[in-house]
């Protein structure tokens, strides 16, 4: 027993006298994004730059109120989001990036302010079952949802992010009535609550629902692990408000006094190797030019041709789409 | 204030000694930062808006729901735990210590594990569908959740349970089959009252984990009161409106530790008869054998066999190459947090023990019910308002493993108690008195007495804070030195991007390191004060 | 005697909770080096609580003790050189015989280990444990542990209780001798009172945290102050009497007194000096009930409508019904309650 005291109280000691230590060229970064995807980006990073990277992994949401929570005192120089709702939120933490920073990406993709960059794209897609639901039972519109034949049969997921864009995207394409008129359709037509994307795409497989709303790049990793896996996706019909397109993205940290490393690391994400990576493990579209597109997904000509003209800008309103679905009951 | 007094039987007039008032000082100091800072948050708000948020009828149906839930938890965990405790020290069972082992061991397995498991039971990657061709519709709601959670959450009552029937006089039941009573008042009226104790207690611990949980609930589709809270912070981003929330979660938590305290107020439960308690002569159990055999091979197989048969699935789709260095280092990190947290926290709960025990009064029911309240705090405003505070207070020490495990020792300190606390009274006062009527001081009374007869719930209290360290996952986002990474925070990374495979070998990994853990604490517990005296080093 | 007692206790007094009579209350004693005092009372009269303070276990909330002249108040239990053998024993069942011998012992050799054992008679049982002893055998090692150290007093609580009664009496007498070989001071705390009588040289009555009275068996059973002392120490009749003087008008006719007294009085009479002598007519009084024991019988005789008992060692026998003469060969006591 009093060796393992000892044992231990050493042990404790060694960990406790550890505080990070910062070496001369580092760059601290947030990430919202999964570390399976993201870690090997890093390494690449680390190896053309020679910048030592230190991220801190977690979910998009734990980490944008970790950065509000630290303010002025954050250690971060970059954070990484998974959806334009956080990076929003976060502006006011962002630093102005220099002019021409984002030359290279797609002008749908550009923040008017310049505070962060998109680093990819993805679209909400329609998920459905290949074995419950037929070619003719797909919905046009994502409004055709609230029809009896649907009744029951479709999975949402209303506190996830990429979710509540597309309520703020449809209140600015179509005003808050009918965005209004729409929810409150969905849940007298029995829509089932899911927790997120990954989880409607299951309950698809599982036989609880027949229809989801996701995004884009989930579905491919199931159907990856198993061909056979009964779900499949698709969008509305052209222009459809349902079919929008969405952004991750990256911002640097106003108050970080390393700002030459964290431009370079958003500068890297940006870049085409990165960009190219991204396309193919994410399953995402490339925020630029000259990038092979995944073969899994519709081409982003395609996309850009149905998606609704709803500039991505214009989405920031998080506040308005929260009440209109804590009034609906859905929060 | 002097140390002669420290552990006294009864000095009221003359107070506790400084060695506890100093870590229960730090005790209060501690759990009361979250709720400072919450209280601080809160009154940021927009009082028009506030009203919306807080007296919203919504609040009503998942504070009911949360209510709901936790009833049926702490119903299925109790059916579960009490019989399998009582299989476990008071019949002829053969192989009694793997049973116990077998039913401590679900404890490591994370709570979204165990709802995935279920889930994965019926549907289109589940059991019926492999062997018999049909896809079930999964258990979700209500009944998914409860099962979920009381699936992993029933050990805790176990080895509470189980502590409290090894430490029980069996010469009372003895006695009272002797009056001629049957085996059910037996259960009634002789051992469930001496049980109560340990089993409200073990109820309070599983009943404010369920109020905070949130990775099984949102698995399970039901909606509680931590929902909305999870919601206003990563949906809203509103540190303000999720304050309030808290604190409302807070105050029910309040009102559970005023009717724990109400119910198991003036209860004694140290033996008073002399000498040592014998062993209880086991029960035959005669055709009830096979009830019990299949009683604990179906607990078994829902509670470890389904989530390790989902996890071996998942590594079934497809093992991607799997990098074994970067398991190996990660299971490394996280005993290097976990261990060291674990062993401070019961360091910290002897002394805030001993005060409550030994110098009973408004000072200690206050740290006692302090400890609770930081179990209960949502563990994101609890690893939140650490960043404020060590932002504000000590700069040096943001994003330290000092922080980190500082977080965890105050977050987890009220599951060493339960341990400890029965470990203390089940010594009693009367041996440390002989100690001193010897000449020996307070501090070496209690060194040599009582210690070395602790260690079975220092090691109890110690593993339950292990486990559930190892598996934590908001306040070791949120507080951990960057980069470093925990075996959870890998499989909450692959999870959340639906790479269950890439998830698998991590998740697993938890479940095996933490059963070595429980192993090794079976094996420790099972020995005799005496055959611990007589393997320790003189 | 030396002109120091050991120990002095002066105006003990003890509260539990804020409400209520107090536990201990105005306890005063001394007690010589050498000599056995037990406190003696029924449950809940103080007797505990007051070793207790005394071994430094519970502050009091008023009062002196002080050992050898020394005032030990404010003495934490550990520096008073006071042993304590609890009612449970209390051995350390972690550690064998030898090491709860040595656990308080001045010299820590074999020697001490062995000297203790043989003063109990246990020698050779140093490598066992608590648990492999038996009720009276862990009873002796906890007094052995005790001695150990050295002590200059040692309290005892309720140490025989735990053991059966042919045990009991054994192990009182041999500890008894062991005790007074020793020559340290001994307090006793028991509800038996037969055990007080045998093994303490004088007893401190206690009732409702007071002592009621107290001096040697012999003073206190031959001279009770009350009938509650007179009833807890041996079995007694309690008589009214209209009392002058010396003498005193009762049922049984008149009695002579112990101490003078006036008016109405209730008086004890030990039922060993009571005496029967079959009436040739009426008497006054008549056998209700015959209880033979032996050496001894015990009369119970219905005399003036008062229930009495007379033990009688060799005399008539009597059966039931008999008309008899009741009196008394010696004194009366009167005793200090109303009558």
């Amino acid at each position: 027993m009093k060796k393992t005291i000892t044992a231990m109280s050493t042990a404790t000691a060694i960990v406790l006298g550890m505080a990070t230590v910062a070496t001369a060229d580092t760059v601290t970064i947030y990430s919202g994004r999964g570390e399976a995807l993201v870690a090997p980006l890093i390494k690449q990073f680390e190896a053309e730059t020679g910048i030592t990277a230190e991220v801190r992994y977690g979910s998009t949401s734990e980490m944008a109120t970790l950065l509000q929570e630290e303010g002025a005192d954050t250690p971060a120089d970059v954070f990484w989001a998974q959806d334009a709702g956080a990076l929003g939120a976060l502006s006011g933490q962002f630093a102005v990036l220099p002019d021409g920073f984002s030359d290279d990406v797609l002008e749908i993709f550009r923040d008017n302010d310049n505070k962060w960059v998109a680093t990819s794209g993805r679209s909400r897609v329609l998920v459905h079952s290949t074995e419950r639901v037929a070619e003719a039972d797909l919905p046009q519109s994502i409004t055709d949802l609230t029809d009896e034949k649907y009744k029951g049969r479709v999975a949402w997921a209303p506190t996830n992010g990429s979710f509540q864009a597309f309520v703020t995207a449809f209140r600015v394409a179509e005003g808050d009535e009918a965005a209004k008129a729409w929810i409150d359709g969905m849940i007298a037509n029995e829509a089932k609550v899911y927790r997120n994307n990954g989880t409607q795409i299951e309950a698809i497989a599982n036989g609880e629902v027949d229809y989801g709303l996701v995004n884009n790049y989930y579905l491919g990793r199931y159907v990856g692990a198993n061909a056979d896996y009964p779900v499949a996706q698709t969008h509305f019909g052209a222009g459809d408000i349902g079919n929008l397109l969405l952004v991750a993205g990256a911002g640097v940290i106003e108050v970080s006094d390393n700002q030459e490393n964290a431009q370079k690391f958003v500068e890297f994400l940006l870049s085409p190797t990165a960009q190219q990576y991204i396309t193919v493990e994410g399953n995402e579209y490339p925020v630029r030019e000259g990038i092979i597109p995944d073969p899994t997904l519709e081409p982003l000509q395609t996309l850009q041709e149905i998606s609704p003209k709803v500039d991505i800008n214009a989405i920031g309103d998080l506040d308005g789409t929260l009440k209109l679905l804590g009034d609906a009951g859905l929060l | 204030m002097s140390l002669n007094t420290t552990f006294r039987g009864a000095g009221r007039r003359s107070g506790p000694s400084v060695l506890l008032l100093i870590p229960a000082l730090l005790v209060g100091i501690g759990t009361c930062l979250p709720v400072f800072w919450l209280v601080m948050r809160a009154l940021e708000a927009d009082p028009a808006e506030l009203s919306a948020i807080v007296f919203r009828q919504r609040n009503l149906l998942l504070m009911l729901n949360t209510m709901k839930l936790v009833a049926v938890v702490l119903a299925i965990g109790t059916a579960i735990a009490l019989p399998a405790a009582w299989l476990v020290t008071r019949s002829d069972l053969r192989g009694r210590g793997v049973v116990s082992f077998l039913m401590a061991m679900p404890l490591a397995v994370p709570g979204y594990v165990m709802a995935y498991a279920i889930i994965g039971m019926s549907g289109y990657y589940g059991f019926a569908k492999h062997w018999f061709g049909i896809t079930l519709p999964p258990l979700r709601g209500l009944w998914g959740a409860g099962l979920a959670l009381s699936l992993y959450t029933f050990p805790y009552l176990f080895l509470n349970l189980r502590s409290a029937f090894l430490g029980m006089d069996p010469a009372l039941e003895e006695t009272a089959r002797s009056l001629g009573q049957s085996r059910a008042s037996i259960f009634r009226h002789v051992m469930l009252p001496q049980l109560w104790p340990a089993l409200v207690a073990s109820w309070l611990v599983v009943g404010l984990y369920v109020i905070g949980d949130f990775g099984a609930i949102a698995l399970m589709r039901y909606e509680v009161f931590s929902y909305a809270i999870y919601t206003q912070y990563s949906g809203a981003f509103d540190r303000t409106y999720a304050a309030w929330l808290s604190l409302m979660l807070l105050a029910v938590t309040v009102a559970a530790l005023f009717a724990q305290h109400a119910v198991t107020r003036n209860r004694r439960f140290s033996r008073t008869g002399t000498g040592s308690a014998r062993k209880a002569q086991p029960m035959p159990l005669g055709r009830m054998r096979v009830l019990a055999w299949g009683f604990v091979a179906l607990v078994v197989i829902a509670s470890l066999g389904m989530p390790l048969l989902v996890l071996a699935h998942w590594m079934r789709l497809g093992l991607p190459q799997m990098d074994w260095g970067h398991l190996g280092q990660t299971a490394l990190a996280t005993l290097g947090t976990a261990g060291p947290a674990a062993f401070l926290t019961v360091l910290l709960a002897v002394p805030v023990v001993l005060l409550i025990l030994r110098h009973p009064g408004p000072l200690a029911t206050v740290i006692d019910r302090l400890a609770y309240l930081g179990y209960a705090t949502p563990p994101l405003a609890f690893a939140l308002a650490m960043v404020f505070f060590a932002l504000q207070a000590v700069p040096f020490f943001y994003q330290s493993y000092a922080i980190l495990i500082f977080a965890y020792v105050m977050s987890f300190l009220a599951l060493a108690f339960g341990p400890i606390r029965m470990g203390l009274l089940q010594i009693g006062a009367r041996q440390e008195e002989a100690a001193r009527s010897l000449g020996a001081t307070p501090l070496r009374s209690f060194a040599s007495v009582v210690m070395p007869r602790l260690r079975r719930p220092f090691v109890a209290g110690g593993l339950l804070v292990f486990i559930m360290v190892v598996k934590e996952l908001p306040i070791t986002l949120i507080l951990a030195p960057t980069g470093y990474t925990t075996l959870s925070m890998n499989v909450f990374g692959r999870t959340n991007e639906g790479m269950m495979a890439e998830a698998a070998p991590f998740a697993l990994s938890i479940i095996l390191f933490s059963s070595l853990f429980v192993g090794l604490f079976l094996k420790y517990e099972s020995k005799s004060d005496r055959q611990k005296a007589e393997s320790s080093p003189r | 005697m030396t002109d120091t007692p050991l120990l002095s206790v002066r105006n003990l007094k003890r509260q539990f909770g804020k409400a209520g009579p107090a536990a201990v209350e105005d306890v005063s004693f001394d007690l010589a080096p050498g000599e056995i005092l037990a406190l003696i009372g029924p449950s809940g009269c103080g007797k505990t609580t007051t070793l207790r303070m005394i071994a430094g276990f519970e502050p009091p909330d008023h009062g002196a003790i002080s050992l050898r002249g020394r005032d030990i108040t404010a003495t934490p239990a550990e520096k008073r050189g006071i042993g304590m053998v609890f009612q449970d024993y209390a051995l350390f069942p972690h550690m064998d015989v030898a090491r709860n011998i040595l656990f308080g012992a001045r010299e820590k050799t074999p020697q001490t280990v062995a000297r203790a054992l043989s003063m109990v008679g246990l020698d050779g049982y140093g490598s066992r444990y608590p648990d492999e002893l038996s009720g009276g055998q862990q009873q002796r090692i906890a007094l052995a542990r005790s001695f150990a150290a050295e002590p200059s007093l040692i309290l005892l609580d309720e140490p025989f209780s735990n053991l059966d009664a042919a045990l009991r009496h054994a192990t009182r007498r041999e500890i008894r001798a062991l005790l007074k070989n020793a020559g340290i001071g001994i307090i006793i705390v028991t509800h038996d009172q037969e055990e007080a009588l045998s093994f303490a040289d004088r007893l401190a009555l206690m009732r409702d945290g007071r002592i009621v009275q107290h001096g040697t068996g012999q003073q206190i059973y031959d001279r009770p102050v009350d009938a509650f002392v007179a009833t807890f120490l041996g079995r007694t009749n309690l008589v009214p009497g209209t009392a002058r003087g010396e003498l005193c008008d009762t049922p049984l006719g008149t009695v002579r007194l112990a101490a003078p007294a006036e008016g109405q009085v209730t008086l004890s009479m030990r039922p060993e000096l009571l005496e029967l002598q079959a009436a040739a007519e009426a008497g006054n009084g008549r056998v209700t009930g015959v209880e033979f024991k032996g050496h001894d019988m015990t009369y119970w005789v219905d005399c003036a409508g008062r229930e009495m008992q007379v033990d009688v060692m060799n005399g008539p026998r009597l059966g039931e019904g008999a008309a008899v003469d009741l009196s008394l060969r010696g004194e009366a006591v009167v005793l200090r309650d109303p009558a």
